[in-house]
Parts: structure tokens; sequence; C-alpha cells
């Protein structure tokens, strides 16, 4: 049955069918891509200036309306749908026979799957032949237009470049722009729009030319920490022979004044006074665009550190213009400041400036331990994932012509509130080696743990789907709503990221922490507009009946791009020392084997800590006593002896090993010696005892068992935690280790 | 491409299509009225649409080419309850006499439910066999599309769907009258029924029935359509009663009113009451009387006609009515009433 849903199905048949033709090269592919480019632009140009998308979007019936609104189909549904025609492929030829075959499996299928409501909510949203009548003469009175003439010919020349193979896929598009006709159809309703003017801002973009002569601008998220995705513009405007010398096919880095507006940058016309509207960024170094927290270092020249998070700091020079100078005056000695920089070997400059009040994140709670962890490293975990999970996240094989596969997945804090984060993701679909379309979706969730998981529950009406080529096309926000409301309850409900079932259960048993505890811990999040300062931070509430001073879980403790840091604050340490310690006491340390053997053969094999009494101060563990006796072999006789008594302390370090090895340092105050035999010793020899002793204990990392990895598979089969790091701060007083993704 | 935005268009809350009220059809000359109901809880129609749902399965019945799509589904995956969850059905023809002496009907046919398969229906309708669209006008977001002309002028000139409603009209202009009597405008309001001898009529009509009709003879519409009726059914019953008197007795026939209820899958029965002028009352019932001889008693049977007055009662049984359902949609929906 229905004609219209075997049409659907044939032509996901053919796309999913075998390539059998000789593939592109990469020349043809790079034209095919340019001229593919071209063409999506035309009809951009024609949608913007005649509005003929909305034109015929505004044919359909109410009927067809109401069955968008009342269509449910879960993400999981959407998924199965595509498996279906993919398992139910003939292996044969695609001929007639195949495809009726097809149809004959997969409909019932389809129908089963989205039960016969929503199969017959789908039938409702064909178009009726009126209603495609409607359309083509929208189209063809396009057509008739310049740009649609220009389209036209655009769509003539991409059909060239193609392969049958891909001019078969692509020929609906390619039909998006008719032959113009001798005359306009009756009735011609299409007049040019136009849209307010914006003011124009400077971005940091990357301006290319295509072999087609069309010229588009990339906001990259690479070097725009304000972006977490691409967004490509076609440029217009502008000089075309500055643009044509600055511009190559792979593109030039250029701050370039303009009206950012949908899919399109018009050039500002600076005329002969200011800057000009294209300023290329030349040179060795590095340059970036961002919005740092900043203090003033030095009034002439004006000079900043900004605070770059994740523990970089930049020391840059402003360079402004008389009204940024201005603002600059006004701003104070801290503010915040978003702009570009350029960092050369020597110097670093910050261009475009512009200024806000800075306020430092501050949120206090009682919190036993902290896991912060940077935007960064949620990407990097994500990038892992995506490695791991290829063939769940792609379709096409080898000898498949149609291919999709996600590229990027990310999450970002960028615009959300706090406790939310942003999850984005973009794929690519390419039929015979072209990629034919890219289109990014994100959305905005509630993040909540509970626990057993981490939840992100989607935020109404924030769900974005956009194509960012061949063009930048952003659906309207009503869509993402109806999209919404069409997956359901399964999309509404969220994703929950299950935790290892026996985490809980090895925590608990440490006798450290709590089930309560754990239950309890809290996500906090800090959403600035940088990408590089934003973070989240899991706290886990203080134990009944512990005190001490707030920990301002938003205050970072990460020290280097892409890690994340434990945070063990000093009440917490303190608090299991008094209730753990005693219980493990005596503690015995094997000597290692290569430090056992004593002058005149006696073996020391073990240290015994008869007595101890510590406690965690301005990041240190303070040893105000520590009573040592020493287990020793020699021969058959085997004894203890008393060793000595100390005082210091001890601190957690990294070594500048790659990877770094944490370890731990002892530094000894005071000691006296217990042992009757060093005690049997003169003053001096005691004394040159002791002196060694200190140098052998200054100089001593002692290895500890954090340096395992944690294996991740949930990410990836390679992936894991290893650490990076560790150490003390003593205001707050806290505990850090320090922590990143492998590989 | 259509097909492919309307997935994202946002708008009010889906549901079946609704019923409308059939005095929306009635004009103030309009002389007849003819509802058929099917209800989704009614068992003998639920076996009926059983029944008709096996003869197409099994070949022993053919639908018309609009509806090929959606029989062969029916059929194909036997799926009577899915026939049933598409109920209720309201078939309405309300008919107007033309200058002509003609009769122009107007019919809304609404299946309350599949608005899919009858989006398939409906665009078989509207374009020919190749594709190609029909003429359409559009009034407030409704297509109207100007059917192929045909000879027969008992036969719509157009057909639009309203509300999920077949509508199928003489004229473009009486479907926006009806259209803007079914849909609200922008104020919420929509445009009042017409008033008139049948609407009032209609108003003290029981409702209740499977189908049910009043038609009244406004300025001799029965003997004008009547006239019209050449067919080889009132050729019969002139032969049986006399041309003469037939003509008579339907020129004295003022109202007749009737309901029909089906009370298995083959059998429906039938209640006419005809208000007569009582001069002519006898008369008429002996008529009805002489003229059943007439009938095709495979179709019709177990008639009786009583006289009270100025009212006759004519009651009568339908059989073999799965067939005369199919043969009914073999017509296409124009024959729904």
């Amino acid at each position: 049955m229905l004609r219209k849903v075997s049409l659907l199905i044939c032509l996901l048949a053919l796309a999913f069918a075998p390539a059998v033709a000789q593939a592109p090269t990469r020349a043809q592919l790079d034209n095919q891509r340019d001229l593919l480019q071209a063409y999506s632009a035309r009809l951009m140009e024609v949608n913007d200036r005649y509005q003929v998308f909305q034109k015929i979007v505004d044919l359909a019936s109410q009927d067809q309306i109401d069955a968008v609104n009342a269509l449910r189909i879960s993400p999981t549904q959407a998924m199965d749908l595509l498996k279906i025609v993919q398992q139910n492929m003939p292996s044969g030829p695609m001929d007639d026979a195949a495809m009726k075959a097809l149809q004959k499996t997969v409909q019932p299928q389809m129908e089963q799957l989205l039960g016969s409501d929503q199969f017959d909510l789908i039938l409702q949203l064909f178009p009726s032949p009126q209603q495609k009548a409607q359309a083509d003469a929208i189209m063809a009175e396009a057509a008739n237009t310049p740009e649609g003439q220009a389209a036209y010919k655009a769509s003539q020349a991409l059909s060239a470049a193609l392969t049958p193979d891909q001019r078969s896929f692509l020929q609906p598009y390619l039909d998006l722009a008719k032959a113009p006709t001798a005359a306009a159809p009756e009735g011609t309703t299409l007049a040019p729009s136009t849209a307010p003017a914006r003011p124009a801002v400077r971005n940091l973009v990357n301006l290319r030319r295509t072999g087609a002569g069309d010229f588009f601008a990339d906001v990259l998220p690479d070097q725009n920490y304000l972006a977490h995705l691409p967004r490509t513009y076609r440029v217009q405007g502008g000089d075309p022979n500055t643009m044509s010398a600055l511009a190559t096919s792979s593109g030039i880095t250029v701050r370039l004044l303009g009206t950012y507006e949908g899919d399109v940058v018009s050039v500002a016309n600076v005329g002969l006074l200011g800057s000009p509207a294209l300023l290329a960024v030349g040179g060795s170094g590095t340059v970036w665009h961002g919005k740092l927290p900043a203090r003033v270092v030095s009034a002439n020249p004006p000079t900043v550190e900004l605070d770059a998070g994740r523990g970089q700091k930049i020391t840059a020079t402003l360079e402004m213009s008389s009204k940024e100078q201005q603002a600059f005056q006004a701003a104070g000695q801290s503010f915040t400041v978003e702009g570009t920089c350029w960092m050369a070997s020597d110097k670093n400059t910050l261009y475009d400036v512009e200024f806000t009040p800075y306020q430092a994140p501050n949120q206090a709670v009682q919190a036993a331990a902290l896991v912060q962890v940077s935007e960064d490293f949620f990407n990097h975990a994500a990038n892992e994932f995506l490695k791991g999970h290829k063939d769940k996240l792609s379709f096409g094989g080898p000898t498949d012509n149609l291919k999709f596969r996600v590229t990027d997945i990310g999450l970002t804090f960028a615009g959300c509130q706090p406790g939310q984060a942003r999850v984005f993701g973009m794929g690519v679909l390419s039929h015979s080696g072209l990629d034919v379309a890219s289109a990014q979706v994100e959305l905005t969730g509630t993040v909540t743990f509970n626990g057993t998981s981490l939840t992100l529950a989607p935020v109404p009406g924030t769900l974005a789907a956009r194509l960012n080529y061949p063009v930048f096309a952003q659906a309207p926000a009503n869509w993402g709503t109806t999209l919404e409301t069409i997956m359901g309850p399964e999309y509404a409900k969220g994703f929950a990221f299950a935790l290892p079932a026996d985490y809980q259960d090895q925590l608990t048993k440490t006798g450290l922490v709590t089930a309560d505890q754990i239950n309890g811990i809290k996500l906090e999040t800090l959403p600035t507009e940088d990408r590089r300062t934003a973070l989240a931070s899991l706290s886990m509430p203080q134990a009944a009946g512990v005190a001490g001073p707030a920990t301002n879980v938003l205050q970072s403790r990460i020290q280097s791009p892409g890690e994340c840091a434990v945070v063990v604050p000093e009440a917490t340490i303190n608090n299991a020392i008094k209730t753990k310690l005693p219980g493990m006491m005596p503690i015995m340390i094997d000597v290692p084997e290569n430090m056992q053997e004593q002058q005149g053969g006696v073996k020391f094999k073990q240290i015994e800590i008869a007595e101890l009494d510590v406690a965690y101060a301005n990041g240190a563990f303070k040893i105000n006593n520590c009573v040592l006796n020493v287990h020793w072999r020699y021969g058959i006789f085997a004894g203890v002896e008393p060793g000595m008594k100390f005082s210091g302390s001890a601190t957690l370090a990294s070594t500048t090993d790659n990877p770094p090895q944490v370890v731990g340092r002892l530094t000894i105050d005071q000691v006296t010696f217990l042992s009757p035999h060093v005690l049997a010793m003169s003053q001096q020899e005691q004394d040159d005892i002791k002196s060694k002793l200190l140098k052998a204990v200054a100089d001593y990392n002692l290895p500890l068992a954090s340096n395992q990895k944690f294996a991740i598979p949930a990410l990836s089969d390679q992936a894991s935690l290893v650490p990076a790091g560790a150490g003390g701060t003593s205001a707050p007083s806290e505990l850090l280790l320090q922590g990143r993704l492998a590989p | 491409m259509l097909a492919v935005t309307l997935v994202a268009i946002a708008a009010g809350p889906a549901s079946r299509n609704p019923i409308p009220d059939p005095a929306s059809l009635i004009e103030a000359d309009s002389y007849s009225i003819a509802v058929v109901m099917a209800r989704a809880d009614d068992v003998p129609i639920q076996n009926l649409l059983k029944s008709a749902l096996n003869a197409i399965a099994t070949g022993k019945a053919k639908l018309p080419a609009s509806m090929a799509q959606a029989s062969d589904y029916l059929a194909q995956n036997n799926r009577a309850d899915m026939l049933i969850d598409g109920l209720p059905f309201q078939g309405v023809r309300v008919d107007r006499l033309q200058a002509s002496g003609q009769t122009s009907p107007t019919y809304a046919s609404t299946l309350s439910g599949w608005r899919g398969l009858q989006v398939q229906v409906y665009n078989g309708l509207t374009a020919d066999s190749a594709g190609k669209p029909y003429p359409s006008t559009t009034y407030r977001r409704n297509d109207i599309v100007t059917l192929p002309a045909n000879s027969d002028p008992t036969l719509p000139t157009t057909v639009s769907k309203v509300n999920g409603t077949f509508l199928f009209t003489p004229d473009a202009t009486e479907t926006k009258t009806i259209i803007d009597r079914l849909v609200p405008k922008e104020d919420g309001k929509s445009a009042p029924n017409a008033s008139g001898a049948l609407a009032s009529a209609w108003a003290s009509l029981d409702k209740s029935a499977d189908a049910y009709g009043v038609a009244i003879n406004n300025k001799g519409a029965f003997s004008t359509l009547l006239k019209s009726m050449n067919n080889e059914y009132t050729d019969k019953v002139r032969q049986t009663v006399g041309s003469d008197r037939l003509d008579k007795g339907v020129a004295a026939t003022k109202m007749a009113t009737w309901t029909v209820n089906v009370v298995s899958d083959d059998r429906a029965e039938a209640v006419a009451i005809l208000k007569v002028d009582p001069a002519q009352a006898a008369d008429v019932a002996a008529m009805f009387q002489e003229g059943q001889k007439g009938l095709d008693a495979t179709k019709i049977t177990d008639a009786t006609v009583t006289q009270s007055g100025d009212t006759v009662t004519i009651k009568f049984a339908v059989i073999g009515l799965q067939q005369l359902m199919l043969d009914m949609l073999a017509k296409g929906f124009t024959g729904g009433t």
C-alpha cells in the first residue's frame, strides 16, 4: 500500500545501495565540494531574498500541522527505523523486484515499530497534489528571479561535476533550482524581503576562497573559545581584490569587521575612516578569541594578566582604539575582557577588547570532598567515547555509497544556567566520497547526580538543529520544540550515565565515606562564556559531626588543560586520621629488598610505626610525633628494636617525569634515636647518622599506589584515568590530586 | 521537500476528525437531509464492517481506484479492528432544487480515525490517474478542488477536506459557506447555520438511529424530484400503481421522515413516516401497499403500510446489507447516503 511510503523506502534503499562505480579523485571531490557550496549559497540567496522556504512551509494544512504535533517517534524508534531498512537490504541488485520485496518486508515492520496510530500520522504528512503544485509554482517563480537564475546555473555546474551515482542521489536537491521560464507564472507573489541592519562587530574567522570563487568565513572552536561548534558564514560585500589577495582554499585567519546574521557576514564598509574591515593575523604564534577574567598589571603600556582557567595565566598587552582606552580606564583594576589575543614568542597582544565587570565565582559548601572537571576534560572523554563507539555512531561500510559518521560530540556550559550543561554533536553525510551535508544538534539539560548515575534531563525548548555544510541553516526554534514533542517521553526523561555498580561499596568499605554522603553528592557548574574557565564541580557533603570551613566549590583547582581535580579539605583528612588511624596502628612498612642489608649482615626487614600523631594543616601532614621500631633479621635470629622518634611534615607531590608520578615527600624537623646500638655510639657518630638520614629522607620520593591507571571501558577499550599530579594548598588547606584521560 | 518540512511545524493539538453538525450543510431552500451514522460501539455495525472487509479481502467486492491503496492495506492485513477503530463515521447528504428542476446535492463524509489513510484517498480524488492535480482555489487554508466536468448534475463539482470531513458540493461558493460554518474565524466564531423549513424539521428529528433524515415538500420539490428520477425503480412503481396516481400521491405528501437501524450484519429495519394531505392519506397508504409489489424482494422485505389520520407509516427491512454497502462504496464517497 501507500505509494508515498514506498517512495520513501525506495529512496532509502537507493542510498544504502552498494557502490559500483569508481570513486572520484581527491581533486574531483574538492571541485564537487566547492560547486556544492556555491549552489547551496545561491539557493540561500534566493531564500533570503524571497522567503521561499517559509512560503512553502505556509502551504501546510491544519491537518498536517496537527499530525506533526501528534507524532511520537522516540530516538530509539528513529534508529530502529533506519536499522529496519539496513537489515532488510537485499544483497543483489536493486531492481524493481528487489525493491518490491523490500517494501513488502519493511512496511509491516515500520507499522509494528511505530504502532498503527503513529504510522497513520506519518501518512497524513504527505502533501496533496494541490500543495505540490503550489510549491512547484513558488519554485517556478523563484526560478525567474536573478538569484534563481544564478542558482540554476550553479546547479547545472554542480550536476556536470557529479558522478552518475552522486547525481542520482542529489537530484531532488538539484531540482530545487528550476530553469527559468519565458514568462513568470500568474499571480507572482514573491517580493524581496529586507532585514533590519545590525551593528558590525569584529570577529576572529578563517577566511577562505573556494575554487568556484565564493568566500566563506568560518568561526572555529579551536580559535574561538566562545564557540563550541564551527559555524560558516557566506561573505558578502568587502573589497574582492583584498579578499582574493588574502584568502586561500584552506583559509587565513583574519579579524573581520562585519554584521554576522544567519549564514551571512556582511563586511562592514568603513570607508576611509577607522581600521580596515579585514585585518590579517599573520606570523608565527597562536591566536584565539575569548573572554577571560583579567587584572591590570601595568597601566602603561596597558597590560593585563588573564586567567585562562585550568591553572593558566597569560600576560598580554592591550592594543586599543581611543574608545577602547576610555573603556579600559573606566573598568578598574579587575574585570572580564573579551578580545582576540595574538600570542607570539616574545609578546602577547590583545585586540578588539570589550570590558565587563567581573565577580569571582563563590559557592560555599560544607564539602567532604570535591571533584572538579574542566570542559576540555569532558570533551576529551566525549571524543574518546566517539572513538570507542564508532560502529554505533555511524553507518555505511567501505562498499556503501552512503555513509554517515558522527564527527564530534561534546559538552559545554556556555550560555547555560548553573546546574545545566549543553551537549552537542555533529555528523557528516557523504555519498561516494563527497560530503553532502553536515549537521549539528545540541540541547541543554539539567544535570543531576543521584548516587548511582549522572542524569541529563533536557530543558524544554532547548533542542536545536542546524545544517552547517554546505551552508549554515538554523532550524527555527519552534521546530526544535516540535521535535522534542515528537520524541516524546523517552527524550524528556533524559539520558542517564550509570556509574559502575560496585563503586559505592568500594568507597564505603574504606570507612572514609558513607552511602548517605555519596547519595548526597551535589553538582554545581560554573557556566562562563569562555570554554576554558568553565567547570563542573561534584561535592560530597561533609560527614555528620565534622566541622570545618566551607569550601568554595566553584574556585578552580584544575591545574592544567584537560585535567580534573580531586580536592580533599583539611577537615575531611583530619576526620579520617582521627577515626581510622588508631585502628591501623601499628603500621608495618616493608623495607625494599635493596635497602635491607646493613653493615655486618643484619637485615632490616620492616619498619614499624608504633606511634603516630599526625594532622593535616596548611596543605601538609604535620607529624607531631612518630615512633619507629625496626624489625631485623640476622641469620636464624630476628627481633624488634627501638629505632627513633621524629617530628616533621609530609606532603604529596608529583615528579617531573612524563607521565608524572605522584609521590610522598617527608621532611624531618627533629629526630631522636631510640636504638641502643646508635645511642651507644659517640655523639659525632650519631650526628653523622642523623645528617645522612635527613638527607636520605629529603631526597627520597615515596612512590604511591595511587599511580595506577583506572580503566574506563564505558568510554573505550583504551581509555583510562591516570594521575597527573598531586599537592596541597595552604589557603584553603586542601589536598589536591590531578587526573587526566589517556590516551 | 514539503513532506520533510512539514515534520517540523508547530501548532495546536492533534485529534481525530470531529463529526460535524449535519445542519451546517442545510441552506434556507434545502428540501432534504439524510444522515448515516456508524458508531464504534454498535455491534451490528461492527459485524457489518467485518463482513465487508472479508468481501474486499476475498475479492468479492471492488472499491474505486481512489480507495485502492487503503483497501489493499486493510485487506492485506485483514484489519477489521482498524476499520472499527476508525469509527464513528457520518455521511450526510443535503439536497436543494435547481431552477432546472434537478436536485443538487451536497455531501459530507466524515471518518473520525485513520486520517493518514484518508489523506491517501483524498490525494487520489484530487488528481488524475497520472497524478496531475485538478485545479483548485484556496479559501481560509482549505483547498477547494474542482472535479472534472460530469454530465450528471447530481454529482458534485468540487471536493475539499474541511476539518477532516470530505465535502462535496455543487460549487465553490457553497463550499465556502460551509467552511465558514465549520471552521471558526480568528475571533473564534463560526458563521451560523441557515434557518428555514428544513432546518426546523431537522431540529425536531430523532437522531439516535443508524440512518435518519427528513424531506419536506418545499415548493413542489417531491414532484420535481420524482420527474427527475427516471430510472428502472421509479418506472416499476409507476407501472404498478399508475403514473397519475403516483404523481398525485407524491404531491399530496408534505413531509417525510425516516429512521433506519442496522440490526445484524445483513439486515436493517426502516421506518418512514409521511405527513400527507388528510384527504389523500388513505389513497397514499393504499398506493404504497400496492407499490411494494414492485420492489426487489431480494433487497426489501417485511414491508407494512399503515395509515392514521394524515400520517402514513411505512415499515420495511433491507436485506443483503453488506452488498448494498459495498455497492455504495464502489460508487465512491458521493454515493454514501
